[in-house]
């Protein structure tokens, strides 16, 4: 008997055929997958820390088109930007806001004109993987975005994923950065009510040969919601890809972000800053799969976790055996500011080339009472003291964002 | 201006000080030496308020007020500075901004207004001139990545900005060359008024050539076992502590 028994698989309805038969086969293979897949518990390895049981003992309804104005949620700072909008995995089709240079598609309409074909799944894969086999077999939401070769978007696309009401949605994005492009990408998750949803998004990104492809994430939703949230990225020679993830509302957030690193000279950048409160459960797994000689890797994941909140950072860096001359580094830094807040934190370096420089590194502590005393002794006030230390931990991350509407519309949050 | 009786303080249930008088006046510059071990960083961590160290017995009083019953932010907004032996290192926090935060909770404190950022900086480059403080350091996080000499200058540079009524210089010379020993003495020198007070903490005369003290106190196993003025620093260093400690004894 395992801890829990909810099968998402009997909530969602099963799609009709699709116009594509590579999509078609792939849905069929998924759905038989996930017939000898359950709800994953802590027995698994990948989900030791991270307990499903309270998302178990939710009912959710289908979520449905509402008429909430999307308008209510757009953010000042980020207004003169390109803009896709989603309400409950919805796309909101005449909010969005493109220049003409991109390819965009609903995920249906991509779907229809075999724009997903070799794409969809191809490095996200349903094997073992309840998530990701529970999306590619029920999930007809979401977006195709190429960019394409040699473009240079000027501005950065803000993409709003609005959550309303108590419903379970999946979403399914694929982004093509062709080659020589650069795009900026910015996705905000934000809720409308407190009331309990479910949300499984996963991203499959492609970044071709020489693009450069940076990526922001902004989860502030309300503490009640529950998001399994996947980015697979695969990288080609010489292409740049970052994404920055700033956590700082959810229920249970898992967000798995694994990149595989498919050419030589790549530069890999994730950056992380979880600050959470309540009984926020932030997890955190990646993985930075080196697979070709030359590249170049940097993670720093910080969290500053409050009241009775936890989180969960496990952070993966494989250097196969045929990627010589990788340089892969890995920091993970927390403080805990309260005494019922928690965190796990397990870095994981595998390394089966010879000629690498790696390191990575973890800490977990309390604000420094030493750094407190040395401000307060200079007339700061312990609050005010402990207001710039927290700031100063969280720009380390923060400053990363080179986006600067995006960085001020941060800092304000914090 | 500052009145020390018969403080008894511990950290850890190990008694460090053991009955401490001091009174020290406006206008004046005291200086503490003794040997390692004998309460004078301790002397320095109570008067700024370190809360791991607990007051037995005794009183401080300071313009008037009970210092024991003040927090450590209230103690500088009443104008106690400490120079600390070992500056902390603020990563992600700049000079400028820690000072700004730091001089404006003070005025508030006193019930004044806040600088402005022209005002602030025009005081900054003032007094950066006075230590000769190189203004791109100011820019960067506080104490961070800078050599112990630099670290000790920032201290007294804060000590410029700030302008307490009373400053403690915890052995703010050890490790410090002879140029920056001038340039911060010079420092001292400059805020030194009819108003202000100086303890100045130290295990070695040498900084006392510079700064000359009206008094010098000699501190063995938390006691002042001696004073005297400054020429009491000249024979320690010649004679070293022993003498004083066997005429304590006698």
């Amino acid at each position: 008997m395992t801890e829990t028994s909810k099968d998402f698989k009997d909530i969602f309805t099963p799609l009709k055929n699709s116009a594509s038969s590579y999509v078609q086969n792939l849905r069929q293979q998924a759905f038989a997958q996930l017939q000898n897949l359950d709800l994953p518990t802590t027995k698994h390895e990948e989900w030791k820390y991270t307990s499903l049981k309270n998302l178990a003992k939710e009912s959710f309804a289908l979520a449905q088109p509402t008429d909430l104005n999307p308008k209510d949620f757009f953010v000042n700072n980020l207004e003169n930007f390109y803009k896709i909008v989603f309400v409950n995995g919805f796309l909101q089709e005449n909010q969005t806001l493109l220049p003409s240079q991109v390819e965009f598609l609903s995920f249906q309409e991509a779907e229809k004109q075999g724009k997903l074909d070799n794409l969809l799944g191809s490095i996200a894969k349903t094997e073992n993987d309840y998530f990701n086999a529970l999306n590619t077999a029920f999930c007809d939401k979401g977006f195709y975005l190429r960019i394409p070769k040699n473009t240079k978007i000027d501005k950065p696309i803000v993409v709003y994923h609005i959550i309303s009401g108590g419903f379970a949605f999946l979403q399914r994005n694929i982004v093509l950065a062709e080659t020589g492009c650069q795009a900026r990408i910015i996705n905000l998750y934000l809720a409308n009510d407190s009331k309990s949803s479910f949300t499984n998004e996963i991203s499959e990104i492609f970044v071709a040969e020489n693009a450069h492809l940076d990526c922001y994430k902004i989860q502030n939703e309300k503490n009640q919601s529950y998001r399994i949230d996947t980015t697979q990225v695969e990288q080609k020679s010489y292409s740049k890809f970052a994404m920055t993830t700033i956590s700082l509302n959810g229920g249970l957030i898992r967000n798995n972000l694994n990149i595989l690193i498919e050419g030589e000279y790549c530069e890999t950048y994730m950056n992380g800053l979880s600050y959470v409160k309540g009984k926020t459960h932030m997890d955190h797994h990646t993985l930075a799969d080196h697979r070709k000689p030359n590249s170049y890797s940097n993670e720093l994941y910080k969290g500053l976790y409050d009241e009775n909140s936890t989180g969960v950072f496990n952070g993966k860096i494989y250097v196969r055996q045929n990627a010589q001359k990788t340089n892969a580094y890995q920091q993970n830094r927390n403080v805990l500011l309260s005494e019922k807040a928690s965190v796990y934190t397990k870095p994981q370096l595998e390394i089966w080339a010879d000629d690498v420089k790696c390191s990575h590194g973890a800490t977990t502590g309390k604000l420094d009472e030493t750094a407190l005393f040395y401000m307060r002794a200079r007339g700061i006030s312990e609050a005010e003291a402990r207001k710039l230390l927290l700031k100063a931990f969280a720009n380390e991350v923060i400053e990363k964002i080179e986006v600067e509407e995006l960085k001020e519309y941060v800092e304000n949050l914090i | 201006m500052l009145s020390i009786e018969n403080l008894h303080a511990k950290i850890d249930d190990k008694e460090i000080l053991k009955g401490i008088h001091l009174q020290i006046n406006a206008g004046e510059v005291h200086a503490i030496m003794g040997p390692n071990g004998s309460g004078k960083s301790t002397l320095a961590a109570v008067l700024a308020g370190k809360e791991q160290y607990e007051v037995t017995e005794g009183s401080i009083t300071f313009l008037g007020k009970n210092l024991l019953e003040l927090a450590p932010e209230e103690r500088a907004g009443e104008g106690i500075f400490l120079a600390f032996q070992h500056p902390i290192e603020i990563p992600g926090v700049t000079t400028t901004n820690f000072l700004k935060t730091a001089l404006n909770e003070i005025r508030k404190y006193q019930g004044l207004d806040p600088l402005d950022a022209v005002q602030f900086l025009k005081l900054l480059k003032e007094k950066a001139k006075i230590l000769q403080m190189d203004e791109s350091l100011m820019k960067r996080s506080l104490n961070e990545g800078f050599s112990g000499g630099e670290k000790k200058r920032n201290e007294i540079f804060q000590m410029a900005m700030l302008e307490p009524r009373l400053a403690i210089l915890d052995e703010t010379d050890s490790g410090l060359d002879i140029d920056a020993l001038r340039i911060v003495a010079e420092g001292v020198n400059k805020l030194r008024n009819s108003q202000n007070a100086f303890l100045i903490i130290t295990h070695f005369q040498r900084i006392l050539d510079y700064i000359q003290p009206d008094f010098v106190h000699v501190l063995y196993d938390g006691k002042i076992i001696k004073s005297g003025g400054k020429e009491l620093a000249l024979e320690l260093e010649e004679k070293g502590y022993d003498w004083v400690k066997a005429e304590a004894v006698a």
